[in-house]
């Protein structure tokens, strides 16, 4: 029987899961790293086939969750601290799933992993957040974060997870006075 | 064979420009003789957008005429796969550099801004930076070891942000005579 068939790993959020942890050398996720990874994803493809409702961290999948705890069941997924990685049978089932995936689709999550994976809860959160504002409604972090806005856009910019015309729009400034004040900053 | 195709044959490399990097090397560094002579050996591109972005800026116009002797402009077909790698906005120069580079795979895009560069590994799109640009000028023997220390020092003492690694590679470039 295909690893597809004996876990399930036809339901998306099941095989979104398998197949994030399995790319850019199966780098362990933390539960909100790949719960945004996961969500960024869906906007990409601007697809809505995992249910994501607004709560206190903006966007969260209850059906992610619940979907990672029966692979952990399954023995496809370890946790290790409060990271998240692939077992030898969670690999197989990665390569086997990676097969029924266009490439467009697996460019976007190797992306979105590369984009999130490394950054810090605060840049992640706020980041995503200003990506897609409605998942603003109901966070009980939006707020505190945007008063470091001043710290937190030019390290996302500087990072390379935003453009500059990106990082300017969110600070109210001009795309020049932008770079200029990397410079003074520096 | 368009016009275009013919002529873009003839040229050793073909570079597609991103503003920020125009702002750089034409603007800052002032490098419009080193432009003038790079252009006869290579092709160098401009998309519409980033043209308008270029030609937004405060002191930009008075080079235009310059410009137009080192730069082509292209009117660029968007790729629409980018358009979820940039939040569905198509208002940044870069969707339009990498669009080209997509279309044309053996031409270089000219981009500094890291996330840009990302989208471009992710495409496998070849990219260079300014500092790039500088040592490309440099190997052609455009530039003498004398502008090359003008060059230096004008990016230093600019308000352009480099990074520390950038500010290294340029002064290997700057510096480094042999």
């Amino acid at each position: 029987m295909s690893a597809v068939t004996e876990y399930g790993l036809d339901s998306p959020a099941k095989a979104l899961l398998v197949l994030v942890l399995s790319l850019k050398n199966c780098e362990p996720m933390n539960k909100l790293h790949f719960q945004k990874a996961i969500l960024y994803f869906e906007r990409m493809q601007q697809q809505k086939d995992i249910v994501f409702s607004n709560f206190h961290y903006g966007g969260v999948s209850y059906e992610l969750q619940e979907d990672l705890d029966t692979l952990i069941e399954y023995g496809l997924i370890d946790k290790v601290g409060n990271k998240y990685t692939l077992t030898k049978e969670g690999e197989r089932s990665a390569e086997e799933l990676s097969k029924l995936y266009d490439c467009e689709a697996l460019r976007k999550l190797a992306f979105v992993k590369q984009q999130l994976n490394d950054l810090p809860d605060k840049e992640l959160l706020y980041l995503m957040y200003r990506l897609f504002p409605d998942t603003q409604i109901n966070s009980t972090e939006f707020k505190k974060l945007d008063a470091e806005k001043q710290i937190l856009i030019p390290r996302l910019f500087l990072k390379g997870r935003i453009t500059a015309h990106m990082a300017s729009e969110w600070l109210g400034m001009s795309e020049c006075d932008f770079v200029e004040s990397l410079s003074r900053a520096a | 064979m368009t016009l275009l195709n013919r002529f873009l044959e003839q040229h050793e490399q073909t570079y597609v420009f991103d503003t920020s990097t125009l702002i750089l090397l034409f603007e800052k560094c002032g490098l419009v003789d080193a432009f003038a002579k790079f252009t006869q050996k290579n092709k160098l591109l401009v998309p519409s957008r980033v043209m308008e972005e270029f030609f937004a800026g405060k002191n930009a116009e008075h080079h235009r005429l310059a410009f137009q002797n080192c730069f082509t402009a292209l009117n660029v077909d968007l790729a629409d796969e980018l358009l979820p790698y940039f939040n569905f906005d198509s208002t940044s120069g870069e969707i339009w550099v990498i669009s080209y580079a997509l279309k044309n795979p053996s031409c270089i895009c000219v981009i500094d801004e890291r996330f840009a560069s990302s989208v471009c590994l992710a495409f496998s799109v070849t990219t260079i930076g300014a500092i790039g640009i500088i040592e490309e000028m440099k190997k052609e023997g455009i530039l003498s070891p004398c502008d090359l220390q003008g060059i230096r020092d004008k990016i230093r003492n600019s308000r352009f942000y480099l990074s520390k690694i950038l500010c290294d590679e340029l002064d290997r470039i700057c510096l480094d005579h042999k």
